[in-house]
């Protein structure tokens, strides 16, 4: 099967009438018309457009999707290296590592269980970075202090607020109080003033019906998963956040669900993929297209690779996405054992991760 | 990784001028594609993201593309099932008669009951009607097809818990997921589900840009008034060959009885298979502020979309169509008999089962 595509690329702003491919066509096919599988993966890998920029690498064609506007982020004597900002709102299913719903406001008091929260806190305050951390959509505010906001988690439609429905006398309102997207506005200007994006796993399956933070995600989206289950990540480029761990082709175990991907990220820079034949189970969920390819071959399929990990610049900011970061022990305290019994990969996680969040904010070179 | 790349860069605004002269000329010389003619739309190819276009695509500057590939074939197997959604968040045409909270049709919902009949004599073993948004296929939903059937305003919208007080500011369980239906209808194209939607369903979530590109960049801007109309095939296709060859054309309704509305699309479907037009010289009235698509106006057309297939119809205002036909009454020369429902119903109950896969779809 020829898997050529057409995309489209819009050049400046301007639409205009584009003829369709000369050259390169499939024939049609009989009946069922559908495509083979091509090297046992299907997904369709066009080029989505959203609109803005999205970049990688360190041309000077990549390096001008970034907007160096010179803005000034907040720090302090206690945290030279700056601050940011822990976004883990849920307005759908929630995590159990990120524990009970947290109160209003900015920096309300933890639970117990705010496992996530805490070790995100003690992560990066170990970094010299100050973190602030909500769930409150009203204080998605003054976001230009921060020199990143991370997503950790949240799930569905979590930019959205949802207290501003109830209030009748708002389909009349002319004050900025019924206005229900204001954060999703928050978040695309604090991106084009060249601020840093960091998404960690269910910050996938988050805003499904928003284009731009799907092209923010890297033209990726969370379709679904297999089982919690053993696999080896594998670094797949040299990058400020993988100089740590190694170089390409170094692989260390993990644990996780290894999200599936619709769309298949494009235009990023994939920075480490699962190994998928070191899976110690095979993905269960629907379609498992990357783990099992063909459903019609054999499940036990021991080559290929799914990205777990990519950057790239986007619309005037920086992005680094992870899919990985189910289980409350990813980020727990390697000092300590880990709350799930034999967890591996903690030291090299944490240290992928929180290089993955230096580097979007500037702290290292980004996305090289 | 070894995935070929071709891409294809919008030509600018002048060579688009000039393409677009060219673009008149081929299609004066062959039907089956668009062309400006003497009206006003602009037939750019709007860009919403996902993968769209049918098995061959016949531009109309005489080159043609390939969009199967568009179709994620991951094996998965689909029941003999249809679900139809009919809900209405806004306007309702009459041949849905009353709100269908249960999803049992009475006397006055003869649209649904008479697509769900249709679909079970033509061997869909179970077909559905649903009018809630959480009866959307979603991923996972094993459902051969779901059929939009003349829905209106935010119809995916779950209103209801819009007015769920002040607990849901905070974070929540998925007590506040207000679009779960949205969700729902973009995983299910996305494992190679099977969309249909019919008359309306093309003027529905008009503020949602996937939607309207799953509608092959097309949605309704507005329409005439119910009048009879000729409508003429465009393509050899499953969901035609029913009716006729290309150019086979067919009366849709009676002067003085009652037609279709004929809709005028702004965007004007772009990269789909034209499947049928209406003739606009057969039409008394041809539009209210749209001035017309002149001499092609698309009535049904179909593309993949996002991993999925879409066939799609702003034909079926009249409940007349959807009339049973066995019955002597709607026959011709019968009281009730009404001058192309035949035609509809077989383009639509084709155009299902190409959407299911039952039959080879778009080719």
């Amino acid at each position: 099967m020829n898997w050529q595509q057409v995309g489209k690329v819009m050049i400046g702003t301007s639409l205009a009438l584009g003829a369709t491919a000369a050259s390169a066509q499939a024939a049609p096919g009989t009946y069922p018309v559908v495509p083979r599988l091509y090297n046992n993966v299907a997904e369709s890998t066009e080029n989505y457009n959203y609109g803005v920029c999205s970049t990688f690498g360190s041309s000077p064609e990549a390096l001008s999707c970034y907007h160096n506007w010179g803005v000034v982020r907040a720090t302090s004597t206690q945290f030279p290296n700056g601050k940011v900002l822990l976004f883990t709102r849920t307005a759908g299913p929630r995590h159990a590592s990120i524990g009970t719903k947290l109160p209003p406001g900015l920096n309300p008091p933890l639970a117990s269980n705010n496992n996530t929260q805490m070790d995100m806190i003690r992560l990066l305050n170990a970094e010299g970075i100050a973190v602030d951390y909500t769930e409150d959509i009203n204080a998605f505010t003054n976001l230009n202090q921060y020199a990143a906001i991370i997503f950790f988690d949240g799930s569905r439609e979590s930019m959205w607020n949802h207290g501003n429905y109830v209030v009748p006398s708002m389909a009349v309102s002319t004050s900025t109080t019924a206005q229900l997207d204001s954060a999703k506005i928050a978040l695309r200007q604090y991106m084009r003033a060249g601020g840093g994006f960091v998404a960690v796993h269910n910050a996938f399956g988050t805003e499904y019906n928003w284009p731009w933070y799907e092209g923010l995600l890297g033209n990726g989206n969370y379709f679904d998963h297999g089982g919690f289950r053993n696999g080896n990540v594998e670094i797949a480029a040299v990058d400020p956040s993988t100089v740590n761990i190694g170089p390409p082709g170094t692989e260390f175990a993990f644990k996780d669900e290894w999200y599936t991907l619709v769309p298949y990220p494009t235009n990023v820079k994939v920075l480490a993929n699962l190994d998928i034949g070191t899976q110690t189970s095979q993905c269960t969920g629907l379609p498992c297209y990357y783990t099992t390819g063909n459903p019609t071959l054999p499940a036990n399929q021991t080559s290929g690779f799914e990205p777990i990990t990519w950057c790239h610049y986007y619309d005037g900011g920086r992005a680094w996405l992870t899919v990985l970061g189910h289980d409350v022990s990813a980020t727990s305290d390697i000092t300590q054992t880990a709350p799930t019994p034999g967890f591996p990969g903690r030291p090299e996680f944490q240290r992928h991760l929180v290089d993955g969040i230096k580097s979007a904010m500037g702290l290292t070179p980004f996305c090289t | 990784m070894n995935r070929q790349r071709y891409r294809q860069a919008i030509l600018t605004a002048g060579l688009a001028l000039s393409a677009l002269s060219v673009g008149i000329q081929s299609a004066e010389a062959q039907r089956g594609a668009p062309s400006l003619g003497a009206t006003n739309d602009s037939i750019e190819t709007f860009t919403y993201g996902p993968c769209n276009g049918p098995s061959l695509y016949q531009a109309v500057d005489g080159t043609s593309a390939s969009y199967a590939s568009c179709y994620h074939n991951w094996g998965l197997t689909y029941a003999n099932s249809v679900v139809i959604f009919s809900r209405t968040a806004a306007e309702r045409n009459g041949a849905l008669g009353n709100p269908m909270p249960t999803g049992n049709p009475d006397a006055t919902n003869v649209a649904q009951a008479g697509l769900k009949r249709l679909l079970l004599a033509a061997g869909v073993a179970t077909v559905t009607i649903a009018e809630t948004t959480s009866s959307i296929p979603g991923q996972g939903s094993t459902a051969g097809a779901v059929v939009f059937l003349d829905n209106s305003g935010d119809a995916l919208w779950d209103h209801g818990k819009s007015v769920t007080p002040a607990s849901n500011t905070v974070s929540t369980t998925t007590s506040a997921f207000t679009t779960q239906g949205y969700v729902n209808l973009r995983q299910y194209l996305r494992q190679g589900g099977g969309f249909v939607a019919i008359h309306n369903a093309v003027g529905t979530e008009r503020n949602w840009n996937y939607y309207v590109g799953l509608l092959g960049n097309a949605s309704t801007y507005d329409s005439a008034a119910i009048q009879p109309g000729t409508v003429q095939i465009e393509a050899s296709d499953s969901s035609t060959v029913g009716v006729g060859s290309p150019g086979t054309q067919f009366a849709l309704g009676t002067a003085g009885v009652g037609g279709d509305t004929f809709y005028n699309l702004v965007p004007y479907p772009t990269n789909v298979k034209y499947l049928a037009t209406v003739l606009e010289g057969s039409l008394t009235t041809k539009k209210s502020v749209h001035p017309g698509h002149g001499v092609f106006h698309p009535v049904a057309w179909c593309q993949y979309y996002d991993g999925g297939r879409a066939w799609v119809t702003t034909l079926g205002q009249d409940p007349r169509l959807w009339a049973d036909l066995s019955l002597p009454i709607n026959q011709p020369g019968g009281a009730n008999y009404f001058p192309g429902a035949a035609q509809f119903q077989s383009m639509v109950v084709n155009g299902v089962l190409s959407a299911m896969g039952k039959v080879p779809f778009c080719t």
